[in-house]
């Protein structure tokens, strides 16, 4: 629990490829503490509103940044989305969309519903490799996320 | 003259002293106005009195009122002439003797004409008073009178013009006098002053005193001389181009004396000296020529005045020989006159004593026989009346009183009364009616005028009763018992006026009338033929008159007129009949006929009159209705709907067969039937308000459905109009039969209803397949790509963390299977883009293409300024399009230039436009590999690529990219090039040019 509670970024993928690639090139990026992953979209709503699994933490204990896959088994990623944005407990936690789609329209639902950045995964991996790392410094070290107390 | 004498002076008693007092301020009035114009017209006369003017007044009024006003006149006229006309004006001297003269004769003439006018006036009075007996012995005392008086004056005014012309011829010798006298003293003058110049001469040769006497005495001589000329020219006009010569003549003494004393006292030498300078010659010559003209002037005065005193002479002559001679001349001829007159009367009372003694036994003769003459009258009188009374003319008398004075028994019969009283003694103008009343006046003026006899007339009568007759009346004046009466016969006329009347208008109606109006005798001879008959057949009734009827009969029917003979001479008539007869030009025309007997006075019959009408027309009219009749029943037979007519009451008047073929009643069942019986339920009242319309608004239609007798409905369509059948609205129309149309129109909706259903369907099939299409590509972007991340990912893993224990070949792997799984990544990339182009809906706006070449730059990482590419960008005029696919043309087309002209040492990229048939076309070139145009089709195909991967890499689905956008513009894309000598894309948007 007390690792729980000083989770700073939340990791929702389902391809086990894809996470041990954007887990590698956070840790190349010196960005290893405190990084929860969630497998589906279930599960992340499960930790972000402590249910089930995580009915031991604490709401208010949020993490810094989300990095949220769209296509995931369960609960979709766009409603994963909406359930953050909808609930005002959540609502400040800024999320990033990290997919593989590049459709217009995923972008457009995306946006419309809040989220933060809206980043299309690469094939190439230099590229993959720097697009998260780019990520996890920006909203990890840089950006001052508002404190719901 | 006579006849015009004024009225107020032959009365002398009773108005004539008003009468005389108007005479006399007449002659007053009369002289002055003649003085006025004499005065007005003053600047016309100049000096001369023109006397004679002043004659006018005087005549005037010596004729309109006698002596006493011509007296007064005369006076005056005398008097104020001489006061303001004659010269001196405003006095009574005479300035002229001549004004004198013709003065004293004005006065003379006045009082003679006075004179002679009031003898003329007493002689006249006297005619009147005596009666017209000394009418005679009046013009010749007048004569006489007359000419005595003129011959007077001719006598006075010689006298006083001898007198004159004497007078005149004394002046005029005094005058001649007295300038030879003037022309003596001006010689004498001019050898004086010879004489002095000849003196002082003398001296001045010699010396000698003695030679001064002439001198001297001239000296004393020239004042004696020129006096005296001064005195024979007192009072002459010219009397002072004398006194020139008196200082002339007074310097040449002046210049004699002077030389003298130079003689005198300076010696000969001095004064011949003095004497050459001329002085004395030119004094003298100038006095010679003064005198000179002198002597000319008075010479010429001389035969002025010779000439005039021999005038005066002849005038004078003239004036006692002329006047003389018209004095003898009017005395003469009074004398014959008077002598002519006595002879003539003397005759002219012989012969009226014989003429008396002639008449005298006439009368007697006349006298004797007028007796006779009155016995054998009345007894002709006596038998006329008894002639009279026996007439069966009514007969009457006017007497000269215009009174009827006689009338006959038939003339009381005429005039329907039995008493005498009534008629006798009355006014024949009683007895005519008030329209003729003027013109028997008239006639009656004119028999009393004179005996004469009047023509017969027609005149309108009343009678005693107050009947009003036409009747003819004749009248002629005769003398009877010294007294013109007038006789009068008539006749009452009114009935054979009325008969002629009734026959006049008989004929005129025979002959106004249209019809043919024939008569005919037995024989068959046609005898009248009145101008109907010449219009209906053609002939004139002179043609045809004489001839037999059967030649109006046609050839066919030609035993038709002995039928119609035999009838005739039966007695019978033939009341009308229709048949046919020919017309001149030979046609035939349909002709109605009626045939009437015509007998005579015993009843035999003698002829026949036929009326004949021609009824060509009506026939036709009628052939033409039985033509029309059948034509309309074949048309409503013949029409495919049903028909029907029928009146307000809904009762049925016609109907076609296919009416009852269709409802299956008959027609006795129709008749029964109202309109609204063959519809059933609602269509009644619908019907029933379309046939109110009908009636209402003149026509309307309906579709509803006919109910048949055994119940079938069959859809109709039915029209209505309104018509007027002998003033009655009725509704005529069709039905149609439309159960065909209708069924058509229920396939059609049915079909449409499919077709509908089957879009419908399509549609949603075609947007399952867009869903699954958008699936699909879906799952490409996300899915396919994730193994070849993991591919690539996991390379670069076992590169990073085991490279350094791999051999050279197995790190060379790695980075194949990298490059590979990349380039598929690509792949995947472009071709989701490529799909999508297809669905992406395109919004057009005003794209700026230079602005868009920038961004292209922007997104392809390339800044132009600072490049080892050289770029050539060329102005570009803007489009209309969608801006973010035209991007996409560009950066395509951009990074294709840059790609294949990377190899180049210089490369140069161009962008620009051109105008080509109206359309601009955009242009990217560049100077790199180029390819070869045989393979320049498969240019634009998807994953088409004309260079080998390892010489360019690419999908080989850019340019089919740009194609796709620039299709979905509507524009054209081409590419030019040539192998390694670069490549140029041209491309239009749109096949118009932008607005």
């Amino acid at each position: 629990m007390n690792e729980t509670s000083s989770i700073e970024l939340l990791l929702v993928e389902d391809s086990p490829q894809d996470l041990e690639l954007a887990l590698r090139a956070l840790r190349k990026g010196n960005i290893t503490n405190r990084i929860e992953v969630a497998r589906d979209g279930a599960e992340a709503l499960d930790f972000l509103f402590c249910r089930g699994a995580y009915a031991a933490r604490s709401i208010t204990d949020v993490p810094k940044v989300v990095l949220l896959d769209l296509k995931l088994p369960k609960v979709d990623g766009l409603d994963v989305l909406r359930q953050i944005k909808a609930d005002p407990r959540t609502r400040a936690i800024p999320v990033v969309v990290l997919t593989s789609s590049r459709e217009q329209r995923d972008l457009v639902e995306s946006y419309e519903l809040g989220v933060n950045s809206y980043i299309v995964k690469p094939v190439n991996f230099e590229s993959f490799t720097k697009a998260v790392q780019d990520l996890g410094l920006y909203w990890l070290l840089l950006n001052q996320p508002r404190r719901v107390e | 003259m006579k006849t015009r004498t004024p009225t107020p002076i032959r009365d002398s008693n009773g108005l004539g002293v008003r009468s005389r007092l108007i005479a006399y301020a007449l002659a007053i009035g009369v002289t002055l106005a003649t003085l006025g114009l004499r005065l007005w017209l003053s600047e016309l006369f100049g000096d001369r009195p023109v006397l004679v003017l002043f004659l006018l007044p005087i005549i005037l009024s010596a004729y309109a009122g006698g002596l006493g006003p011509g007296l007064v006149a005369t006076l005056v006229t005398a008097l104020s002439v001489d006061y303001y006309v004659i010269q001196p004006q405003h006095s009574f001297a005479f300035e002229r003797p001549a004004d004198f003269a013709q003065w004293l004769i004005l006065l003379i003439v006045g009082v003679l004409v006075s004179v002679l006018n009031e003898s003329l006036h007493r002689s006249r009075r006297d005619g009147n008073t005596n009666g017209d007996e000394p009418v005679k012995s009046l013009a010749a005392e007048r004569k006489v009178r007359a000419g005595f008086a003129f011959a007077l004056a001719c006598l006075g005014g010689i006298v006083i013009m001898s007198y004159f012309s004497l007078s005149r011829l004394r002046e005029d010798a005094a005058l001649l006098r007295r300038s030879d006298e003037v022309l003596g003293c001006l010689h004498t003058l001019m050898s004086t002053i010879t004489d002095a110049e000849t003196a002082q001469r003398g001296y001045a040769i010699t010396g000698e005193k003695s030679y001064l006497e002439p001198y001297k005495d001239a000296e004393i001589a020239i004042g004696g001389e020129l006096s005296t000329l001064r005195e024979l020219t007192e009072g002459r006009s010219d009397a002072r181009s004398f006194d020139e010569l008196k200082p002339l003549i007074r310097e040449r003494m002046d210049f004699l004396g002077h030389e003298i004393a130079v003689r005198r006292d300076e010696g000969f030498a001095a004064a011949q000296a003095l004497t050459l300078t001329g002085e004395g010659k030119r004094l003298h010559d100038r006095i010679r020529a003064a005198v000179d003209v002198q002597i000319a002037r008075e010479l010429g005065l001389l035969r002025e005045r010779e000439s005039a005193d021999g005038h005066a002479s002849v005038v004078a002559r003239g004036v006692i020989f002329g006047g003389g001679g018209l004095a003898f001349a009017v005395v003469a001829v009074s004398l014959f006159a008077i002598t002519r007159d006595f002879a003539g009367s003397r005759r002219a009372e012989i012969a009226l004593r014989e003429a008396r003694d002639r008449l005298e036994d006439r009368v007697r003769e006349r006298t004797q026989e007028l007796e006779r003459r009155n016995d054998a009258l009345a007894e002709s009188e006596r038998r006329y009346r008894g002639l009279a009374q026996l007439s069966p003319h009514a007969i009457f008398t006017i007497g000269h009183d215009s009174r009827v004075a006689f009338i006959n028994k038939a003339g009381l019969k005429l005039f329907r009364t039995d008493s005498l009283e009534e008629v006798l003694g009355r006014s024949p103008l009683d007895f005519f009616h008030p329209d003729s009343r003027e013109d028997v006046q008239r006639r009656m003026m004119l028999l009393f005028e004179k005996p004469r006899s009047m023509s017969l007339v027609e005149e309108k009568m009343i009678l005693t009763d107050g009947t009003v007759i036409q009747a003819e009346v004749a009248a002629a004046s005769f003398e009877d018992e010294g007294t013109l009466v007038i006789q009068v016969v008539c006749q009452d006329i009114t009935e054979r006026k009325q008969a002629e009347l009734s026959v006049a208008r008989l004929a005129a109606i025979v002959e106004s009338s249209e019809d043919a109006v024939i008569s005919k005798n037995l024989d068959g001879i046609i005898t009248s033929w009145n101008h109907g008959a010449e219009v209906i057949f053609g002939y004139t009734a002179a043609e045809i008159t004489g001839r037999p009827i059967t030649t109006l009969i046609p050839p066919d029917l030609i035993e038709e007129e002995s039928f119609i003979q035999s009838r005739l001479k039966r007695g019978e008539n033939l009341p009308h009949f229709q048949t046919v007869r020919v017309k001149k030009d030979g046609t035939c025309i349909d002709v109605s006929v009626t045939i009437s007997v015509i007998k005579d006075r015993d009843g035999r019959v003698v002829g026949a009159s036929k009326v004949v009408r021609d009824i060509t027309e009506q026939k036709n009219a009628e052939r033409g209705v039985l033509h029309e009749r059948n034509f309309s029943k074949a048309v409503v037979d013949s029409l495919p709907g049903v028909f029907y007519l029928y009146d307000r009451n809904g009762r049925f008047l016609r109907w076609n067969k296919n009416f009852e073929t269709v409802s299956g009643y008959s027609a006795a069942e129709m008749a029964e039937l109202h309109p609204i019986d063959f519809f059933n339920g609602a269509d009644k009242e619908r019907v029933a308000s379309r046939i109110a319309e009908v009636f209402a608004k003149g026509e309307s239609a309906i579709e509803a459905s006919f109910v048949t007798k055994n119940g079938e409905e069959i859809p109709y369509y039915f029209t209505g109009k309104r018509i007027s059948l002998d003033g009655e609205d009725c509704l005529v129309g069709v039905g149609i039969d439309i159960s065909a149309r209708r069924q058509a129109e229920a396939q059609v909706s049915e079909l449409n209803a499919d077709l509908e259903r089957r879009v419908l369907e399509r549609t949603s099939q075609l947007e399952a397949a867009n869903k699954e299409l958008e699936a699909f590509s879906y799952s490409v972007s996300h899915d396919l790509r994730a193994p070849l991340r993991t591919v690539d990912g996991f390379s670069q893993a076992v590169l990073e963390d085991y490279g350094p224990e791999l051999p050279e070949d197995g790190r060379r792997y790695l980075h194949t299977i990298r490059r590979g799984a990349q380039q598929m990544g690509a792949l995947i990339d472009d071709l989701l883009k490529f799909a999508r182009l297809s669905r992406a809906t395109m919004e057009f706006e005003q794209v700026d293409m230079n602005r868009l070449v920038q961004v292209a730059l922007i997104d392809l990482r390339i800044n132009p300024d600072d490049s080892r590419v050289d770029f050539r960008l060329g102005k570009l005029p803007p489009c209309l399009g969608d801006a973010a696919l035209l991007r996409q043309v560009w950066v395509n087309l951009l990074s294709n230039a840059v790609k294949y002209s990377g190899r180049r040492e210089k490369a140069v990229v161009e962008t620009g436009s051109q105008t080509k048939e109206g359309a601009t076309v955009y242009f990217v070139k560049d100077n790199g590999a180029g390819f070869d145009m045989r393979y320049a089709d498969k240019l634009f195909g998807v994953f088409q690529r004309l260079h080998r991967a390892e010489d360019y890499e690419g999908t080989g689905v850019g340019l089919a990219i740009v194609q796709r956008i620039v299709h979905r513009h509507g524009g054209r894309i081409w590419a030019e090039s040539e192998e390694d000598r670069g490549a140029t894309f041209y491309f239009t948007l749109t096949s118009k040019e932008m607005p």
